[in-house]
């Protein structure tokens, strides 16, 4: 498909000022889908949810561009795709208003749609371009913290496209969402090695994850998880980096008690590996330290509805509530968490509170919390200016936050196009080998050793996450 | 419908579908709204002549 831009108009002629109308932007009332939106102000900068009407299971992802009250609302989406939504107040009348909608939705977009929609598209054409494709979540829980990580893979191509690509070749990046569904993952794995991928990362769940490299199996592809995982999994092709529960707990267990002396945790998760995996090496750390887990709740990826884990959580008498959750599920169990008053009975620590996350989550919410990841926005580590610089001249001030996640997914994709300029032909396990037994001593943001367990140990002040202390597990 | 041409690759129709279906839900926004604005609390008129004063 070429790329194109498609806008798309409708408009409404209501009953009220230009002010009034606008006021009803963002107040959750019955103002329509697109009024409907979350944002913690109506002010540009601050990020936005809305929920996409008509069985999408798909939120509109991203950040108030321009807001003149009572004149003009403009959104840059990132997620399902890159585009924008500009909602426009004409007075008509004294108490009249004509609210102009508009949306441009790109090619990208609208293949995208029909794709989520059931369709079956061609296959991208073969360009002599050597393939990797990334598996990541543009809908569902995790859309929202993949929203940089297609955004870092393009800068990681584009960059090594801009070096002469790999054995005089270009590299061609292909983007797949798995809607954070296994089954979805599974099938859109099977179309990126039918388009030619020679290596597939995946920035989606551990559930997601064992699906892919399931479908991976009989094929001569390499699947790499670059992002923050429970371990295990690995095979000849397959390779796991990223953030590990029991080096998290390690070191947040460590702080939390000695600053706020809490010791009896409850801990919530979601009903599959990560959070199993994320559980079992908390209570294994904690029994070490002579805490304990009072109690432990799973539920479904995809729960929106925490009132009857935050009911356990007050009865059970935990002081630190450790949340595994992630994505859209962790927004609003620590939204609703802090507006039922937990926060004054117990400290909270979550395992995935990375920037796209907490600014869904807002200042308020996410003041306090607890967490550890290999990478934050904040760290002076050397080449994080580099990279947040090159960041923003590719995708602009409006583009989402970076984060550990994304930051994984480009050194993976950057370090595996390295190592498959060195051996343009080999196989991918034999790429796999060389990969994990790389011996690099650069230390730079974007260059790291990725089979290297770092950790920095922060806290959520506001909307900025402040980073406490390194640690190298 | 100019907007369809640019598509090339849409051999079952699923590309326009897509395309009938963001357009479907860019109206019902506007719908939602203008339901929404008539149901709405009538205002002072008084007010409403002093705002726009």
């Amino acid at each position: 498909m070429t790329s194109a831009t498609v806008t798309l108009s409708s408009e409404a002629d209501v009953n009220l000022t230009p002010a009034e109308a606008f006021e009803r932007f963002g107040r959750r009332d019955d103002a329509g889908w697109m009024f409907r939106a979350r944002c913690h102000r109506v002010a540009p900068g601050y990020a936005v949810a809305i929920d996409l009407p008509g069985g999408c299971d798909a939120q509109v992802l991203g950040r108030l561009r321009v807001v003149l009250p009572g004149r003009e609302i403009v959104i840059e989406q990132d997620q399902p795709w890159r585009g924008q939504l500009r909602i426009k107040f004409e007075r008509t009348g004294a108490a009249q208003t004509r609210v102009r909608f508009r949306a441009q939705v790109p090619s990208e977009g609208i293949e995208w749609l029909a794709r989520h929609r059931g369709a079956s598209l061609p296959l991208p054409a073969p360009t002599g371009a050597r393939r990797v494709g990334l598996l990541t979540s543009k809908s569902g829980s995790g859309a929202v913290y993949s929203m940089a990580a297609e955004y870092m893979a393009q800068l990681a191509v584009e960059q090594v496209n801009t070096s002469g690509g790999v054995d005089h070749r270009p590299v061609d990046l292909l983007i797949a969402d798995d809607s954070t569904d296994h089954l979805q993952a599974r099938r859109e794995t099977i179309r990126l090695i039918e388009a030619g991928c020679q290596a597939i990362f995946a920035c989606v769940t551990s559930a997601s994850f064992a699906a892919a490299t399931e479908a991976a199996e009989a094929h001569d592809v390499l699947m790499v998880h670059p992002v923050i995982n429970e371990g295990g999994m690995e095979a000849r092709k397959v390779i796991r980096f990223g953030e590990r529960p029991e080096a998290q707990m390690s070191a947040l267990s460590r702080i939390v008690e000695r600053e706020t002396g809490g010791n009896r945790w409850f801990l919530v998760g979601q009903q599959y590996s990560w959070s199993f995996g994320a559980h079992r090496a908390a209570a294994k750390i904690l029994d070490a330290s002579g805490s304990r887990v009072v109690a432990q709740r799973f539920t479904p990826l995809g729960t929106r509805e925490f009132a009857p884990i935050i009911d356990s959580i007050r009865a059970s008498g935990a002081d630190v509530v450790m949340s595994s959750l992630v994505g859209a599920d962790e927004v609003a169990f620590q939204q609703q968490a802090y507006e039922a008053g937990l926060r004054d009975l117990a400290n909270h620590v979550s395992l995935v509170m990375d920037e796209c996350t907490l600014e869904h989550v807002g200042p308020a919410a996410g003041n306090g919390i607890w967490t550890a990841l290999n990478y934050f926005q904040s760290v002076t580590s050397p080449g994080n200016s580099e990279l947040l610089r090159a960041y923003r001249e590719h995708f602009g001030p409006w583009a989402p936050p970076l984060s550990s996640l994304s930051t994984n997914v480009y050194e993976a994709i950057r370090q595996y196009l390295e190592l498959a300029a060195i051996h343009p032909d080999a196989a991918p396990s034999q790429l796999a080998a060389d990969w994990r037994t790389r011996k690099s001593d650069r230390d730079s943001v974007g260059q790291r050793n990725m089979a290297t367990q770092r950790l920095y140990l922060a806290r959520a002040e506001e909307d900025v996450i402040r980073v406490l202390d390194e640690v190298v597990a | 419908m100019g907007r369809y041409r640019y598509v090339r690759l849409d051999a079952d129709g699923s590309v326009r579908e897509a395309l009938d279906f963001l357009q479907r839900i860019m109206t019902q926004a506007a719908d939602e709204l203008s339901a929404s604005a008539s149901t709405a609390e009538p205002r002072d008129p008084f007010e409403e002549k002093l705002a726009v004063g």
